[in-house]
């Protein structure tokens, strides 16, 4: 039992540092004025930061793009994805189960991929949308390069998020509070507004909240769109001010970073608490409900029908063929009888060749790996205390494993620098540069997500089951080994899988700690690639590997949820 | 073999403290079948937890086999691995990904003796054969009805050939017709291995019917113990008495002791009430219970030795077997039971005639810390 409290304690310690660590050095960092990365001295503190940062009249369009940004892609993706949840949840629409796969996996495209996608098609001088209707029209059709651009893209990108979240929430309310309502002689409008409505307000709010926290630090779309129109949120503005043309400027990058933190701290406040009333609700979502379907009329079916695939052309096919048309131009072209004589293999030679290509690969692959097997391990040992355990400390572990979602990957990326560099010249591991650094960046990222699903699962798991082993004579370990283990893999799986389908494409985190082609990832060589060399075919080849391989993976993962989901119905 | 005592265990609930065990002393025989009986939250299952390990308690000693496996004065707390006790769970605790082979060797193959494979084999077959499960061994886990995942359980706590065996409400989870068969076959199973076996439960009829001996518990501590005769025939108060089965409650003073046959005589609202009993204070409150099958009905004063009452019917509710009836004496309604054949009318005139060996003396003491109904199980 005392060594039982001690793993408790160790646990929570390892928590606490990964989670408030980085913090830590971001707020020194904040307030260091020393030119030198990583040198923290008592000569070198001051405001100085946080006045260069409030003193800048772009610091407050920053903040006036950032939150038009959030505020207009949870809008839009959480009508959105709402409305396709309730279609797919409440109504008879045909197809609705390849739909529903199709929803699911449509996350497989990076959002960075996406955003190189559109400008393809209507960047105005280049966009293939722009340049064949240019005849007709004598001026671009549209200038992606804009706020709405950015909006409308990331809500696309958002729209799977907001599906998957808000879907069991419109399929579990009971039928019968429709019915009973219905019964009293109250019509389809009123039972919406007076039944249906409040039972899904607090999942809405928790949902758009989520959504909200997400796209304030996202980097992919922001980066790709908005900066060559200087369009800057806080996550590009951080980035700008690290990759600046003149010197690095690592102390105002803190100082903003920490503006970002605090607001994104008081969204996550609010979120948790929301949380905790919406599963009050969850009381009334027990199993063996029948949802009502409502029955539409066949033209009805068939728009609704209409417009989801609309928006599976618009976020998986488009982007898609956009690239793989790309990826065998010479130089961006749209399709045309001419355009297909000039055809060529050069961008997918390119990939094959560009220098460093095996290396990059096999660090995305050992970050992504490591990445996963650490979420799920830390996930685990977190799980467990708060499930199986009675330790004091439960709460505070809770929020600390649940922190980091409030710390957008750019801004981790940052901290990370200065506690990496910091550390360096303190103890001369020389790990800054590396992809460990990385490795421990998304680790702390996925952490949240790590431990909601394994929480869930532990809860699955009856305690008996693994009580009647150690009844048995069957030691601590042998007990997890040959019992937990063996059962939680299906949770273990998903974890694995979802954190390495999003590790394996993110571009800001890995970005911020690129010390040199040793540290380089598949996300950050697209960035470069897009960026420096304007290799535009080999960009596309690149991109529609990255598609292939993560369109597979997302098949895998919705496969063994479904199993998984089976599985526990025979269970119960 | 087994010997509880001076157990104690509370839990943390949020900020509050719960006592579920406060002081409980058991010492069930070698060989025998023990019941612990109560309504949910008495504290039974806590107990039985302790004693497998399952639970830390906060004090008290436990030994088995003559090895003190937990005593808080001496600091021993023996992890559950190595009690070398068997245990079936409420919900069986089957291993899904494993078969009813593997379920079952897994304490012969990573319990505290290792066998040769061989050896294995044998004893799961033995086992599964002691449960009437054979030829099932290869059957994977989830495709095992409610009835065999119980046997598996069982033939798994037994393989290993334990030295006391737990059962926690093993029969909750069955339906009613296989509960009953299972009641006996249980009994029966641990009888022929000869294991002295802890049952806990909340059917009193489970309770009666299977042990050799009962201690009834609420809030945490033994109430009463003895055998199923004895606790049903004469419960100590009325918890036990209500909790064993239906009982009609008599409150009134002693109103005087015959020294020659030893009766006790009350005065309560319906007349004067023999009961057999220690001798007791004159004028000092006191409560018997009846059990309506020891009452007999008559539609005239019996001339009888034992103790009468007058009521009217209030109702009569033909039950197939018996006619359930409900009469009303002064301010009481008292529950009795009548051939089904009998006819009584509405509101007629009965006398209920019973004995004074079946009028139980209930303590008073204890009525004050136990409500008359157990609560709802």
């Amino acid at each position: 039992m005392a060594s039982a409290r001690i793993y408790g304690w160790a646990i929570l310690a390892l928590v606490a540092g990964l989670a408030l660590f980085p913090l830590l050095f971001l707020v020194i960092g904040s307030f260091s004025t020393s030119d030198m990365l990583g040198h923290v001295s008592l000569a070198h503190i001051g405001l100085q930061n946080y006045v260069e940062v409030f003193s800048s009249p772009s610091t407050y369009k920053v903040l006036y793009n950032t939150v038009i940004y959030t505020v207009g892609t949870v809008v839009f993706a959480l009508v959105t994805g709402t409305f396709f949840a309730w279609v797919l949840a409440r109504t008879d629409v045909p197809y609705r189960s390849f739909l529903f796969s199709a929803l699911v996996v449509s996350i497989a495209v990076p959002s960075l991929l996406q955003a190189m996608a559109w400008v393809f098609l209507f960047s105005p001088r280049m966009g293939y949308v722009n340049r064949l209707l240019m005849p007709w029209l004598g001026a671009p059709l549209y200038d992606i390069y804009s706020l709405p651009s950015m909006i409308f893209l990331e809500g696309l990108r958002m729209i799977p998020a907001v599906f998957l979240l808000m879907w069991p929430l419109l399929r579990h309310i009971p039928s019968s509070l429709e019915e009973c309502a219905m019964i009293c002689g109250a019509e389809g409008r009123t039972i919406f507004r007076r039944i249906v409505l409040p039972l899904i307000v607090p999942g809405l709010v928790g949902v758009s909240l989520y959504i909200a926290i997400t796209v304030i630090g996202v980097f992919e779309i922001p980066g790709i769109i908005g900066l060559p129109a200087r369009i800057f949120v806080f996550s590009t503005r951080i980035y700008a001010e690290i990759f600046s043309p003149e010197a690095a400027n690592y102390g105002n990058a803190n100082a903003l970073s920490m503006v970002l933190v605090v607001l994104l701290v008081i969204g996550g406040l609010f979120y948790y608490e929301i949380i905790k009333r919406v599963h009050r609700f969850e009381i009334i979502t027990g199993k063996g409900y029948q949802p009502r379907q409502i029955v539409l009329r066949p033209a009805t079916r068939r728009l609704l029908l209409g417009v989801i695939l609309f928006y599976l052309f618009l976020s998986l096919v488009l982007p898609t063929l956009t690239l793989l048309w790309t990826s065998f131009t010479p130089l961006p072209m749209p399709p045309s009888a001419e355009a297909l004589k000039h055809l060529t293999l050069e961008g997918w030679h390119t990939v094959f060749t560009v220098p460093g290509i095996g290396r990059t690969v096999v660090n995305t692959l050992v970050v992504s790996v490591v990445a996963s097997v650490g979420v799920i391990a830390l996930s685990f040992a977190v799980s467990f205390i708060l499930v199986r355990t009675d330790a004091p400390f439960k709460r505070t572990l809770d929020m600390l494993a649940f922190s980091p979602h409030a710390v957008p990957g750019v801004v981790l990326g940052i901290s990370l620098v200065f506690l990496f560099v910091y550390m360096d010249r303190l103890l001369a591991f020389g790990l800054y540069g590396t992809i460990w650094p990385i490795a421990v960046g998304f680790i702390i990222a996925f952490l949240p997500f790590g431990t909601r699903a394994t929480t869930a699962g532990l809860l699955q798991l009856h305690k008996e089951l693994e009580e009647a082993a150690s009844i048995c004579g069957a030691a601590r370990w042998r007990v997890l080994c040959r019992i937990s283990f063996p059962l939680l893999m299906p949770t273990f799986l998903i974890v694995f899988l979802w954190t390495f389908g999003h590790v394996f494409r993110m571009t800001g985190l890995p970005l911020m700690l690129f010390g040199s082609e040793k540290s380089q990832v598949i996300g950050v060589l697209l960035w470069f690639m897009w960026d420096d060399s304007g290799q535009f075919n080999a960009v596309s080849a690149l991109g529609i590997c990255l598609i292939l391989f993560l369109l597979l993976t997302s098949l895998v993962l919705y496969r063994l949820q479904r199993a998984n989901a089976a599985g526990r119905l025979v269970d119960a | 073999m087994l010997r509880v005592t001076g157990l104690v265990k509370s839990y943390r609930d949020q900020e509050s403290l719960v006592q579920a065990v406060k002081d409980v002393s058991l010492e069930p025989a070698t060989g025998s079948f023990y019941t612990l009986l109560g309504p949910s939250g008495c504290g039974k299952s806590t107990t039985l937890r302790c004693i497998g390990g399952l639970e830390q308690p906060d004090a008290g000693r436990i030994e088995l086999g003559g090895e003190v496996i937990y005593s808080s004065a001496e600091g021993i707390n023996v992890p559950s691995h190595r009690r070398g006790v068997g245990m079936v769970f409420q919900s069986y605790a089957i291993w899904p990904h494993m078969n009813v082979f593997d379920n079952v060797a897994f304490p012969l193959v990573h319990g505290r003796s290792r066998l040769p494979s061989k050896l294995v084999r044998d004893k799961v077959l033995n086992a599964l054969s002691l449960v009437r499960l054979e030829g099932l061994e290869n059957r994977p886990a989830p495709f095992l009805s409610g009835g065999q995942q119980q046997r598996v359980a069982l033939a798994r706590a037994l393989a290993y050939e334990p030295a006391i065996l737990l059962l926690d409400e093993p029969l909750s989870n069955l339906d009613a017709k296989l509960r009953a068969e299972m009641r006996l076959e249980l009994k029966e199973l641990v009888g022929r291995v000869g294991i002295t076996t802890l049952y806990v439960t909340h059917d009193q009829i489970e309770a009666l019917s299977m042990s050799d001996r009962i201690a009834v518990m609420f809030n945490g501590m033994v109430v009463q113990e003895g055998t199923p005769r004895e606790l049903y025939l004469s419960p100590a108060n009325s918890f036990v008495a209500n909790f064993l089965g239906q009982i009609n409650i008599f409150h009134g003073r002693v109103a005087s002791v015959d020294a020659g046959d030893g009766l006790l005589w009350l005065a309560t609202e319906h007349g004067r009430l023999g009961c057999e009993g220690p001798g007791m204070q004159p004028a000092a409150q006191v409560s018997v219970g009846v059990r309506p099958e020891a009452i007999t009905l008559h539609t005239s004063r019996p001339d009888a030795d034992g103790n009468v009452i007058e009521g009217t019917v209030e109702h009569a509710i033909f039950v197939g077997d018996a006619l359930e009836v409900k009469v009303r004496c002064g301010t009481q309604v008292v529950q009795a039971r009548a051939d089904a054949l009998a006819t009584l009318e509405p509101h007629g005139t009965v006398f209920l005639e019973f004995t004074h060996e079946r009028t139980h003396l209930l303590s008073l003491s204890r009525d004050e810390a136990a409500p008359a109904d157990p609560p709802g199980c």
